[in-house]
């Protein structure tokens, strides 16, 4: 991969950054009515989305053609290696206790979105795949990387 | 596809970063092509054989 510029580095620092606003965003808006915390999370989430999307289009235009095929690999493979995980561990009782005293831990009815327990579930279960499929695809690009040297 | 690129890169003295640098790639991604892992592109083949000075036949080997 081509050497990083300045204007690299100054983009993720400008995501931290951004994560950061959100927090000071949160406390400082935390007398506020619920529909501007949403706008202002919304905000930042959008803004995190487009500077990450414009980082990944920068590194991904430095990447030699050896490079794009390890991200190609595991684009391909990481969907499949990502959702055999987590459906092997749908079958794990464990996994499911996680899932539901995560879900309980997040339950909040004194203020907040309340939110029905099995809803949350759902989500976290939509989150894990996500992330099952992300750590598979990094796991994979790394593979691909490592059997070619 | 074999490659006489260690040799090439032996006789000139370049360590694998020299000649990545030259071809503008990764120095893994040269690692990969000179231990015959990896095939590289036309346009790759031609810059590695443009850095050497060389064509494309002196620097790579069809596999029998």
């Amino acid at each position: 991969m081509k050497q990083k510029t300045a204007a690299d580095t100054a983009l993720r620092f400008a995501i931290a950054a951004l994560l950061i606003g959100w927090v000071v965003s949160m406390v400082w808006l935390a007398g506020q009515p619920d529909w501007v915390g949403s706008a202002a999370t919304l905000f930042f989430l959008i803004a995190m989305w487009a500077v990450g999307a414009i980082i990944q289009a920068r590194d991904d235009r430095r990447l030699d053609e050896v490079e794009l095929a390890a991200v190609r690999f595991g684009a391909r493979w990481g969907l499949v290696a990502g959702v055999a995980f987590m459906n092997a561990l749908v079958f794990l009782p464990p996994f499911h206790s996680l899932l539901t005293e995560i879900a309980g831990f997040l339950d909040r009815t004194d203020g907040g979105f309340p939110r029905a327990v099995e809803g949350r579930m759902f989500l976290l279960g939509i989150v894990s795949t996500f992330v099952a499929q992300e750590a598979c695809r990094a796991l994979l690009v790394a593979g691909w990387k490592w059997s070619k040297r | 596809m074999k490659n006489r690129i260690r040799v090439l890169r032996a006789e000139r003295q370049w360590s694998q970063a020299e000649l990545a640098e030259r071809v503008r790639v990764s120095r893994n991604s040269i690692n990969s092509v000179e231990n015959g892992k990896f095939d590289p592109s036309l346009p790759l083949a031609f810059r590695i054989a443009d850095a050497f000075g060389l064509t494309i036949e002196q620097v790579f080997e069809r596999d029998e």
